[in-house]
């Protein structure tokens, strides 16, 4: 098979560690954790940087588990900063200090995105596992007062969604610029999780009505965004751009992915910056050229008018529901695996019968 | 101008925090960079915000680009462009 022309990768994101202090219900991480003993070293991950920056990449998100967990974090983005990549921090807020937050900006650091779990702190803890609300606004208030540009990000589901008024109003009295709030995915845990998470179609129309009236009453003084959760939707999200044309995700102990999701896709074998260029990586491997261009769909995609449009959803959704990745998204009302998700739905309407599973730190 | 910036063209604009220009040789354009996404910019969006210095009033952008180029729309484009560009949260009006 020839490969199909690529372009230049837009954004680099480095998953530094798995190891995080929270054990979110649905963390994105894969099930099965990379210990530390695994993880990458700092001189690995600086020269990550530096072919990065050759690939032409110019953003990074610095990512984990809690990011704040791994020893090089400062000079990595130092580093960023010398190659001129755009360095965002993505960050739950624990361990990040009055000192660490100052060197890290003063190392270049230009952008961090805080997660929450919740506006209540019960809903919170039964979220994370853990009490660490205090902490965590404690933190926000700190990064909030800096010069930088600080996100909150929400993950919504069906045990906070009908928060959406509080959780904005939180926001507002922290002073954050930026809410997002972002229905839950369900790959990694939180599809070990999704009947415990995803809300029904009432729930979700509820509180979308409240951030659409929020969303114009703040207009110029926060911007909200809300990130559709797609198992309600009628199409399938897009493919950022396609498989593999815009992003380069390397995780803990130096796999590398064309998105965080992609783990999941366990028929092809993802390529190892320990053993291969960055640039080989994107331009060669087999992995990620497996569904560039069209030449990979299967019918309905191959002959639908969408195809253009969103690529034919996404490539994990496809496999971890039908279990090819080849696939029609099953979001979509076309693909025959459709009533898959119709099925999913139901069982999260239903009482949720099987255990909480929350990830295990070690 | 539309209404709005009428009354606001002694107005310093700057980028917001967190938002700049890059040039990118690769791509041969410029880059907008901001948390979480990038933007890539045409020709007349790049030469506009590269005056967005924290120093300009819109007044003094509009004086600028007109010197370059005689362009009947260019003031009804500018304004739209900059309203357009605030309300994204790429630029700011800046405090005197
Ligand atoms: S394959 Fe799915 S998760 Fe990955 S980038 Fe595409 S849409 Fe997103
Ligand atoms: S059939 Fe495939 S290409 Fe067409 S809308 Fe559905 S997912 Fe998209």
């Amino acid at each position: 098979m020839t490969n199909v022309a690529c372009s230049a990768p837009y954004t680099l994101t480095m998953e530094l560690t798995h190891r995080c202090p929270l054990r979110c219900l649905y963390c994105s991480n894969p099930t099965e954790l990379i210990r530390q003993e695994n993880e990458l070293s700092l001189d690995h991950w600086i020269s990550i940087v530096d072919q990065a920056a050759r690939l032409s990449v110019v953003q990074a998100n610095l990512t984990g588990g809690e990011p704040l967990a791994y020893a090089g974090l400062t000079a990595i983005v130092r580093r960023l900063r010398e190659r001129d990549i755009y360095s965002n921090l993505i960050t739950s807020g624990i361990g990040l200090s009055d000192t660490v937050l100052q060197e890290l900006i003063e190392c270049g650091l230009e952008s961090i995105q805080m997660s929450l779990q919740s506006a209540n702190k019960k809903t919170a803890e039964l979220i994370a596992g853990w009490n660490a609300q205090e902490q965590k606004l404690k933190a926000l208030k700190l990064a909030t007062q800096t010069k930088i540009p600080v996100a909150l990000n929400v993950v919504l589901h069906k045990h906070n969604i009908g928060e959406v008024a509080e959780l904005i109003e939180l926001a507002e009295s922290m002073n954050v610029k930026r809410l997002e709030l972002a229905s839950t995915q369900f790959y990694g845990f939180a599809m070990v999780n999704m009947e415990h998470l995803l809300p029904t179609r009432e729930q979700m129309e509820e509180g979308l009505a409240v951030y659409d009236l929020k969303k114009k009453q703040l207009a110029g003084k926060m911007q909200l965004s809300w990130v559709i959760g797609d198992y309600l939707e009628s199409s399938p999200k897009p493919c950022m751009g396609g498989w593999a044309s815009q992003h380069i995700v390397v995780s803990a102990d130096g796999t590398a992915y064309p998105c965080l999701a992609a783990n999941a896709i366990n028929t092809l074998s993802f390529p190892s910056t320990k053993e291969h260029s960055l640039k080989w990586i994107w331009e060669e491997s087999p992995a990620f050229n497996a569904f560039r261009g069209y030449e990979w769909m299967v019918e309905p995609c191959r002959s639908c008018e969408f195809r253009e449009k969103d690529f034919g959803g996404c490539r994990c959704q496809a496999f971890l529901l039908t279990g090819d990745a080849r696939q029609a998204d099953p979001v979509c009302k076309l693909s025959p695996h459709h009533h898959v998700v119709e099925e999913k739905i139901a069982a999260a309407n239903a009482y949720p019968i099987g255990p909480l599973v929350h990830r295990q730190f070690s | 101008m539309t209404e709005s910036l009428n009354l606001v063209k002694e107005s310093i604009l700057q980028m917001s925090p967190g938002v700049r220009l890059k040039d990118d040789e690769t791509r041969q354009c410029k880059l907008l960079l901001m948390p979480e996404s990038i933007v890539k910019l045409n020709h007349s969006a790049s030469e506009v915000l590269e005056l967005v210095d924290g120093n300009r009033s819109i007044e003094k952008i509009y004086a600028e680009l007109a010197a370059r180029y005689e362009d009947e729309t260019l003031h009804k484009d500018l304004a739209e462009f900059l309203l357009d560009a605030l309300t994204r949260g790429w630029i700011e009006i800046k405090c005197p």
